[in-house]
């Protein structure tokens, strides 16, 4: 009888050993999956926004024309020489560049992916670009004013 | 006979005791660690945002959009921005100060910006 209780009570003392390396398993995944997600969010925060900010802040104003890309409005930044651009538009889940000449029709099978991102949206206000993604949004300072095609 | 008896018990309870023991302490240090983590995480994301919003003040500082007088919350702290001028022959140069601070007041983040203003303009 003795014996038994020992053995029930040595049964419920694994039990709860097993449920707390359990607990604290499904915690461990889920905080590192939060993390990740969070990760993600921050790397493609940094690489859309940061890549266009970084890309526009290069031209001036009246070479950063916002056009009709394949799907919403892209932004096209002029060489000075006026014959080549690089455009930078949202097209099938994510953000895509390609640098070619003005008149040539967009490529979006042929262009590089910067990163997935659930939307992508530009705006002008002024002398302001504004990109409004699912990360978050940026604004970039384009002298002289930004134009619209 | 019977303390023999209790002893003999006792001795064979102690690698059972120390076991527990040890898994407690695991148990402890693995779920500091979480929590370590989880607080590196949220701190790189307030990092991160406050990072981008200086950027964005700054980038409406270069526009010439008039800067906000009294401090700019966002979700964890605010963005204060400092403005001083400096008169140059031929107008003024501007240099802002953007700091973004935390709720607890450690600076997260600080970003300077200039801009040249003509006389006239």
């Amino acid at each position: 009888m003795k014996k038994d209780r020992s053995s029930l009570l040595l049964l419920l003392l694994y039990g709860v050993l097993i449920a707390a390396l359990l607990i604290l398993a499904a915690a461990g995944a889920k905080l590192y999956s939060h993390v990740l997600a969070a990760r993600q969010v921050h790397s493609h925060q940094r690489l859309a926004l940061s890549y266009v900010q970084s890309q526009a802040a290069g031209f001036s104003g009246d070479r950063v024309i916002l056009a009709e890309g394949p799907e919403g409005t892209m932004l096209c930044l002029k060489e000075a020489d006026g014959t080549f651009e690089t455009r930078i538009y949202y097209y099938a889940g994510s953000l895509r560049t390609e640098f070619c000449p003005v008149e040539r029709a967009c490529n979006p099978e042929g262009s590089q992916r910067i990163c997935d991102l659930e939307s992508f949206e530009l705006t002008r206000e002024g002398n302001l670009l504004r990109i409004v993604t699912d990360c978050g949004e940026s604004v970039i300072c384009c002298y002289g004013g930004a134009a619209h095609e | 006979m019977n303390e023999t008896k209790i002893g003999g018990r006792l001795l064979h309870l102690v690698p059972m005791i120390l076991f527990v023991l040890v898994f407690v302490v695991c148990c402890g240090t693995l779920a500091g660690l979480f929590v370590r983590s989880a607080d590196v995480s949220a701190r790189a994301g307030q990092k991160n945002q406050a990072v981008q919003l200086c950027r964005n003040q700054a980038e409406r500082f270069r526009a010439g959009e008039e800067m906000p007088g009294s401090p700019v919350s966002f979700a964890g702290g605010e963005i204060t921005v400092a403005v001083s001028r400096e008169d140059c022959p031929a107008g003024k140069m501007l240099h802002a100060e953007i700091t973004a601070i935390s709720e607890d007041g450690n600076i997260l983040y600080t970003l300077n910006a200039a801009r040249y203003v003509l006389d006239g303009r």
